[in-house]
């Protein structure tokens, strides 16, 4: 079915498939239908469509927890070098004179991007969880970014284990959005561990933060689950 | 904020056509499956409104492309493609978008390009369907879709 071409102008693959899911108006229904009664190769692409009986895939359970206290108050936050509970890292921020608005607690202000902010996804037998607090050997792990369009951000991320710090990601830079997801997901084996993400304008340099550097990096603490 | 069943509804009505619009890009069903349901995840989680298939269609496109654009994944979709999801092109000379040619192409192009480049030559969208759908006009598309040939055009030669 390869190699056919169209006789004219195709008929793009939004247009066929809002044509299947009848949402296109009457004309261009019409308009539509004509040019595939007269066109093989689109009345083929049609037919891809229209006999394609793939079942899909449940979508995951998302667990949205209305109950629990704001991400940013169980992500601990680096600043100056040092992490700090965020209930302390306001009280600093508030008693030092401000030369620049701090970022939220748990946001990370990366020239070029503004304030980026951190968000661990768990998905756990295809369930997914927001900011959990626990881990096991057989979750999914992805880490998210909001910040504003038009900005990116270099991002790293080490999982802390004792003395142990593992990068599972490969550095990144990401372009800004609304939840944007890193690409790559991950897996905590072995128990307890402390997620840190780093943000930055240029990638972050490795040693430093194997060394306990926690400038421009969010850290989340998980213990390990029961079962 | 809208109730999941109204996204579920959503993820069944909309999901087949948005899963086979990423197997185009990706190349197999698996990670496809996975960008859609990211997708309606995040909805869900974000209390969004379910919203229309033009702009699921951009949504898919974006993530799409990031797993392309990651190093590991891209790997990983190198290993696992399958050419039969991806249909050969109907517009007679028009540029052949496999896996290998996207992925070199992301690297040399920025996300307006990017866009444009899956809009016309992975799901064959007109340059007026490009314009409504990203919002610029349609000599913007043209002057976007000249830059991504000439890329293409200077791979080519580079390959030769
Ligand atoms: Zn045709």
């Amino acid at each position: 079915m390869s190699g056919a071409a169209c006789i004219g102008e195709p008929v793009s693959w939004l247009r066929l498939e809002r044509l299947a899911l009848a949402e296109l108006d009457a004309a261009t229904a019409a308009t539509v239908r004509a040019h595939l009664d007269a066109c093989a190769a689109c009345a083929g692409a049609f037919a891809r469509i229209a006999e394609d009986a793939r079942p899909l895939p449940r979508l995951p359970a998302v667990t949205v927890d209305a109950t629990a206290p704001p991400w940013w108050a169980r992500w601990r936050v680096a600043i100056g070098g040092i992490a700090l509970a965020a209930g302390a890292a306001v009280a600093l921020v508030a008693l030092r004179p401000a030369t620049v608005a701090p970022p939220p607690p748990g946001g990370v202000r990366v020239k070029g991007a503004g304030v980026v902010v951190v968000r661990l996804v768990r998905e756990r037998a295809g369930v997914i969880a927001f900011d959990p607090d626990d881990v096991r050997e057989d979750d999914r792990w992805k880490v998210e970014l909001t910040c504003a369009p038009g900005g990116a951000a270099w991002v790293d991320v080490a999982v802390v284990q004792g003395r142990e710090v593992a990068f599972p990601l490969a550095p990144q830079e990401v372009a800004c959005g609304n939840a944007v997801a890193v690409p790559g997901a991950f897996r905590i084996t072995d128990g307890a561990a402390e997620v840190c993400v780093a943000l930055g304008p240029r990638a972050a340099d490795r040693e430093k933060l194997r060394g306990g550097a926690r400038g421009g990096v969010v850290c989340r603490r998980l213990t390990a689950s029961g079962t | 904020m809208a109730p999941a069943s109204e996204h579920e509804a959503a993820y069944q009505r909309f999901g087949p056509a948005l899963v086979r619009k990423a197997e185009r890009i990706l190349r197999n069903r698996e990670d496809a499956v996975d960008v859609v349901q990211a997708l309606f995840t995040e909805l869900i989680a974000r209390g969004a409104a379910p919203v229309d298939l033009p702009y699921l269609y951009r949504a898919v496109s974006n993530r799409a492309l990031n797993v392309v654009r990651d190093a590991r994944g891209r790997a990983r979709l190198l290993e696992r493609q399958q050419a039969t999801l991806a249909p050969a092109p109907r517009a007679s000379g028009a540029l052949v978008v496999g896996l290998d040619l996207l992925a070199r192409l992301c690297d040399r192009l920025d996300a307006d390009h990017r866009d444009v480049l899956v809009a016309r030559y992975v799901d064959e969208l007109t340059q007026d369907e490009i314009a409504a759908l990203y919002g610029v006009s349609r000599k913007t598309v043209g002057k976007r879709l000249a830059r991504v040939d000439a890329a293409a055009a200077a791979l080519a030669a580079e390959g030769a």
